[in-house]
């Protein structure tokens, strides 16, 4: 039989090329590259639907203090018998700022950058995963 | 076809709708009521004066003949409009252009004005058919299920045997010979009656059928019985098995049990990571814009921790302990 198919122990970079367990290897990796990539949609798809469920179907200012917001359609409230209570998804206070004027503690645009940056931050986590040949086999790949 | 009286048709006591096959239609539902609706738009533009004359826009209304029933259960083809289609029921619904009442009908009973009429003609044959052949053989069975079976003879005790032992050769029944077989066993003795029944019914039918029941059956055509195969198993065309399995060796990674065995715990890993989360979704209070940063950041930090370190040496390992090596192997 020669020399074992699956050898940890090779040396020769040529035979690891020619030899099963770099196929092995090969389709791990895909394997693996699969989940990522189904993990990662199901993840984002999840957060945005996180985020928009905070998001109201219509909104009515009428001044600061009276605003309406609609999150249900009436044939939604009716099949929920009664629209669910909401919580706003930001606390965001009033403050007089350094001109005297009164401002909010965080800025519109604000939240919306930070959200997106929330975003890149998780899909920039997943980058430089070490393969796992190159932990398995150190002698080969230097 | 007759149909002026339908309830007197063979068969007439089954809907017609049951037997209509959909797949002789040449337009989905929603299409026949869209495609009208872009010609209207053209007839419009040419036409525009006409439609002036009118004042109001009309509502979608196809023309059609729908089959009307009158109140003697006699059956006529008139004009009428349809308005729309109803998904659940499968019914278009729309009113007779004489009288303007109300009418709902299936498919089958509606011939569109833009269709084809011979189409529909054989669509209505197939659904009639159909509906005839379901009528006889409910008949047939009926027969043959009424027949008496007390005078037929019963499996004899050598058949019983070889049903008892063939049934009960698993490994969960095997020694268990007080399990109660007898309920089965009348259902498989009734099953046989019924067979035999069946052979004789055949059998006269054939010879004096007219004088044997009511009315004529039309059965669908016997199956011609297929050829019995020559040999008891598949031939393979001559092939070179040594070096196709020598090939497929080593090309393969599955004829090894580590290398199987080690990928379906890689699989199980992965699985894991799959039910995991890069963000947080679960949010149930209201909270500053820090905080939630802050909370995403540390669930996003975790994940990452989770791929870079856990998950990659765990599948690291397991190749390792799958395919340490054998010292008796090598």
């Amino acid at each position: 039989m020669g020399r074992p198919w699956y050898s940890l122990n090779e040396t020769s970079r040529e035979s690891y090329e020619m030899g099963k367990l770099k196929k092995f290897l090969q389709q791990s990796k895909f394997v693996m590259q699969d989940t990522l990539q189904y993990m990662t949609e199901k993840s984002v798809k999840r957060f945005v639907a996180a985020i928009c469920d905070f998001v109201p179907l219509s909104c009515e200012v009428h001044d600061s203090f009276n605003v309406v917001n609609t999150y249900y359609t009436e044939e939604q409230i009716k099949e929920l018998g009664a629209p669910k209570e909401k919580i706003p998804l930001f606390h965001i206070d009033l403050t007089v700022g350094e001109d005297k004027r009164p401002k909010y503690s965080t800025s519109a645009k604000e939240v919306v950058s930070s959200i997106l940056a929330i975003f890149d931050a998780g899909i920039k986590s997943l980058q430089e995963i070490t393969q796992v040949e190159q932990k398995l086999l150190p002698h080969l790949f230097k | 076809m007759e149909f002026r009286n339908p309830s007197k048709a063979p068969g007439g006591w089954l809907p017609l709708e049951a037997f209509d096959n959909k797949e002789l239609d040449s337009r989905a539902p929603k299409d026949w009521m869209i495609i009208k609706r872009d010609k209207k738009k053209t007839k419009d533009g040419e036409a525009a004066a006409s439609t002036e004359h009118d004042g109001n826009p009309r509502k979608t209304e196809i023309g059609a003949q729908g089959l009307w029933r009158d109140r003697d259960g006699l059956c006529f083809w008139r004009k009428l409009k349809i308005q729309k289609y109803l998904l659940t029921s499968e019914r278009y619904e729309g009113y007779w252009e004489n009288t303007k009442e109300k009418c709902r009908l299936h498919r089958i009973f509606i011939l569109f004005d833009e269709e084809d009429p011979r189409e529909f003609a054989k669509r209505f044959n197939v659904a009639f058919d159909t509906r005839v052949m379901a009528d006889s053989l409910l008949k047939y069975n009926f027969y043959i299920e009424n027949m008496p079976t007390h005078q037929i003879p019963e499996i004899d005790n050598e058949e019983v045997n070889r049903i008892l032992s063939m049934t009960q050769n698993t490994k969960q029944l095997r020694g268990k010979s007080s399990s109660d077989t007898t309920t089965l066993l009348s259902e498989v003795n009734f099953e046989f009656a019924k067979t035999l029944n069946k052979i004789i019914f055949d059998k006269h039918l054939k010879s004096n059928g007219p004088n044997l029941i009511s009315g004529p059956l039309v059965l669908p055509e016997e199956k011609p019985k297929e050829e019995a195969p020559y040999f008891g198993m598949i031939t393979i065309p001559p092939h070179n098995f040594p070096e196709q399995f020598s090939n497929f060796c080593f090309n393969s990674i599955l004829n090894k049990d580590q290398s199987i065995r080690a990928m379906q715990e890689i699989r199980k890993e992965c699985n894991d990571v799959l039910m995991k989360d890069i963000y947080n979704p679960n949010i149930t209070k209201s909270m500053r814009v820090t905080e939630f940063k802050q909370i995403q950041k540390s669930s996003t930090s975790q994940i990452s921790y989770y791929l870079k370190e856990t998950w990659v040496n765990k599948i690291k390992d397991i190749i390792k302990t799958q395919f340490a090596e054998d010292p008796l192997q090598s």
